[in-house]
């Protein structure tokens, strides 16, 4: 079972509050920002982070260049301690697995459009809350942080404009949102594991697979294999 | 890549008054490059920096940047004259050579001053607020300080650059999203003060 609390204000006092609350996870949500061409998913982790946060940033980072078409940031989508620093001081002073997210560029148009639709956005929360559920199934309070909004420091801050209009805050802010009604709002025990058919962001079939199936592409036939 | 020659540098003397140290080093640090033809005489060629993903090898390196020339009109003033110019963003030309940044028209008149001192350049900035919004992101941000350092790490004088808003380093690297630490001198607003 899954509770998330929104955190705001300062990003140390947002971590503070978290620790307090002794949630199991933190997120913060942000999009990245560069040319018009930039495209890869990235995830940083703090400079202290442990492997669980690696390990599930990492996960985070593939799953969406998996769905987006895109690469991810250098060898495993990683980032440690930020780019030069920036970002560390996010998610340093988490006592728990702590991620900051930058899963699409919004400097870019087509990533831009992504993060505009809601198919887009549905499919962001999508891979959050898979990713969550896989690396903490036994539950507990998620601490979900919009990146840029809600500083006491600076309160106009919105992060980047998105290329066409918009800033990455609003939907930062829109995704984390979808993904909490899911978190919430979706099947409380743990669920079985699922082999789902997506045509875009359509699921077209979706069933259920033992736990330790393996199942087998063959891109000859056309065909995925699930053993019985 | 405009540049073709290589500027000489006029080698900056530790010693001098206190006072007139910083100008002194700042003056000294301009190229002499002569401008032997009438068209350029009376101003000084200067170099800034901007991203371009054509020259750009790795497209994941938010670092890289590449240099353009600019001939301002004839100052001492070299590196407070060549951020004038970053910060007035690529030129159309520019633009369509395929350099780019999160500086433009709209963010020329960010420079508030700079001073050098021992090595350090002390860059204050008018809050932008929404005129870079870009430059915060993970990337934009690595682009933003790579142009502005490339751009002054030029001057033999200077090794390295911290920022400020209005005098104020701690939110500018609030903004930034970076910690205030042995870097950027714990954000002591003390160089930014009076007398600079």
């Amino acid at each position: 079972m899954y509770t998330v609390k929104v955190y705001k204000g300062d990003y140390l006092d947002r971590q503070l509050s978290a620790n307090k609350d002794k949630a199991v996870a933190y997120v913060e949500h942000h999009f990245n920002s560069a040319g018009p061409t930039a495209s890869y998913a990235l995830v940083i982790v703090g400079s202290n982070a442990s492997q669980t946060s690696v390990n599930w940033g990492s996960w985070y980072a593939k799953a969406v260049a998996e769905q987006f078409n895109t690469k991810v940031y250098r060898d495993d989508g990683v980032s440690r301690g930020g780019l030069d620093g920036r970002g560390d001081g996010n998610l340093k002073h988490t006592a728990m697995p702590a991620v900051l997210l930058e899963p699409l560029f919004v400097s870019n148009p087509q990533q831009a459009g992504i993060v505009r639709s809601v198919g887009g956005q549905q499919a962001l929360a999508r891979i959050l809350v898979e990713s969550i559920r896989r690396f903490f199934p036994q539950g507990g309070l998620i601490a979900f942080s919009v990146g840029h909004k809600y500083k006491k420091s600076r309160p106009k801050d919105r992060g980047a404009e998105l290329a066409g209009g918009g800033n990455e805050a609003d939907f930062a802010e829109m995704v984390l949102k979808q993904a909490a009604e899911m978190l919430v709002g979706e099947h409380a025990a743990p669920q079985p594991r699922k082999l789902r058919v997506m045509k875009g962001d359509t699921v077209l079939l979706e069933t259920q697979v033992d736990e330790d199936a393996v199942l087998v592409w063959s891109s000859d036939r056309n065909l995925l294999f699930i053993p019985d | 890549m405009t540049s073709a020659r290589r500027p000489t540098w006029r080698l900056c003397s530790a010693g001098g008054a206190l006072v007139t140290a910083w100008w002194l080093c700042l003056a000294s640090a301009m190229p002499v490059q002569a401008s032997s033809d009438a068209a350029t005489a009376g101003t000084t060629r200067v170099q800034v920096w901007f991203s371009n993903d054509r020259l750009n090898k790795d497209l994941m390196d938010c670092k890289a940047v590449f240099p353009v020339e600019r001939r301002v009109p004839r100052t001492l003033a070299v590196a407070a004259a060549s951020l004038r110019e970053l910060f007035a963003g690529p030129t159309p030309e520019e633009t369509v050579a395929g350099y780019r940044s999160v500086f433009s028209t709209t963010s020329a008149g960010l420079l508030k001053s700079v001073h050098i001192r021992d090595g350090t350049a002390y860059v204050d900035l008018h809050d932008p607020v929404q005129e870079l919004s870009g430059a915060t992101a993970s990337c934009g941000a690595a682009e933003f300080q790579s142009q502005v350092s490339q751009t002054l790490l030029r001057f033999h004088t200077i090794s390295r650059v911290i920022y400020a808003f209005e005098g104020k380093p701690r939110d500018f690297y609030g903004w930034m999203n970076e910690s205030c630490g042995p870097a950027n001198d714990n954000c002591d607003p003390q160089p930014f003060g009076r007398g600079h």
